[in-house]
């Protein structure tokens, strides 16, 4: 057995167990194919999937799918000493790649993002490797920073405190100095605006496109100076 | 009355009866998330991209079991055992033992994608070009439909195409 259970390989030690582990599989030894998910299945779902996915329903969707995937075709994977993890990855990229393509829900990632991702996967070196889960979620929050930063501060503010740091609306509230209910109202604009910023279906001339079009010209930060609601 | 896009793009503007509604709405799917709302996934989206949960540890095993069940099923044997007793007969046992073939290939052979191969450089220049000058653009057209079939081939090689 993987003496850790996720990411990639970390060490020569653990890189020949997989190496040993991957032959196995190559065998037809079910055991060997169970353990090289289950080492790296958490990983997977949690760095890979459910950030790209935005559900937790349909992460683990994706990651039935890459098993069945990868134990349909692990005959086919070529061992290379960047460990299994690369390729796991790719596969996991692609089958997200394919539930984006056929949602209609928004969510942080868009297709064109993942398919650059795939394209990138040819060009990882060990050390992106060892740099692993830490790379994918700093990947992540700067993804959703960088979706806060085209909405007013206020509205990035109060998304900030209420649904990633998971605050109370009361204590948000408190913090941004209004009522609960008016904070309600504030927090409904901030997705709002924030779907427009995304790009949400009827929004295309504040969508994605534009907004990666604008990115290379750096927009002016958003005053600061707004009133409060 | 004023555009709700205006209200979206002007915090300070006063919230419209629908705003209300909508603002009470995602409050109360953000607290029941079995309550569908849009700007409720999307925030479970943001959130999930911040801070991704752990899956259940009893819920990857299935998932992993299930994958693995799936792939004895298409090595194709199916073993079925049944045990009869006659209570009249008291002595008798029965067994039923039936291996059947789903006659479907092994696992190890699959059809292997299609390889982009060697060939020509001439469909990537369809019109004349002349016969000095250019030199670096045309190679560097060359080099990008070569990367292209070389990554294509490696998705090829590696089952994920």
């Amino acid at each position: 057995m993987l003496g850790r259970v996720a990411g990639p390989a970390d060490s020569d030690d653990a890189l020949e167990r997989e190496r040993r582990l991957v032959e196995r599989a190559h065998a037809g030894d079910r055991e060997a194919v169970g353990v090289l998910l289950s080492s790296h299945g958490p990983a997977l779902y949690r760095s890979v999937l459910l950030p790209r996915l935005g559900s937790e329903a349909a992460a683990r969707d994706a990651l039935s799918e890459v098993y069945a995937r990868v134990v349909e075709r692990i005959d086919r994977f070529t061992w290379q000493n960047v460990g299994f993890w690369p390729w796991l990855r790719t596969v996991a990229l692609r089958v997200a790649l394919d539930q984006l393509r056929a949602r209609k829900r928004l969510v942080v990632w868009d297709a064109e993002d993942v398919t650059r991702e795939v394209d990138a996967a040819q060009t990882v070196t060990p050390v992106d490797q060892k740099l692993g889960e830490h790379r994918e979620r700093a990947a992540a929050r700067a993804k959703v920073e960088e979706a806060l930063s085209r909405i007013h501060p206020r509205y990035a503010r109060a998304i900030r405190l209420r649904v990633l740091e998971e605050r109370s609306r009361e204590e948000v509230a408190r913090e941004l100095d209004v009522t609960t209910a008016t904070f309600d109202v504030v927090l409904h604009r901030a997705m709002q605006a924030l779907r427009k910023a995304l790009g949400a279906p009827g929004d295309a001339p504040e969508g994605r496109a534009v907004a990666k079009r604008d990115r290379a010209v750096k927009d002016d930060p958003p005053s600061s100076e707004a009133p409060d609601v | 009355m004023s555009d709700p896009r205006d209200r979206i793009d002007d915090p300070d503007a006063p919230p419209s009866e629908e705003e209300r509604a909508a603002a009470e709405s995602l409050r109360a799917a953000l607290e029941d998330p079995a309550r569908p709302n849009e700007d409720a996934a999307l925030a479970r989206a943001l959130s999930s991209a911040w801070s991704p949960r752990d899956l259940a540890a009893e819920t990857h095993h299935a998932l992993v079991a299930k994958a693995l069940d799936a792939r004895s099923r298409r090595r194709g044997v199916v073993v079925r055992v049944s045990f009869g007793a006659s209570a009249a007969l008291a002595l008798a046992a029965a067994v039923l033992l039936l291996v059947r073939s789903d006659r479907q290939p092994p696992d190890t052979v699959h059809a292997i994608a299609a390889i982009a191969v060697s060939r020509s450089t001439q469909p990537l220049f369809p019109d004349r070009f002349p016969a000095t000058g250019g030199e670096t653009a045309r190679i560097d057209r060359i080099a990008m439909a070569r990367a292209t079939d070389l990554r294509d081939n490696e998705f090829a090689k590696w089952g994920v195409r």
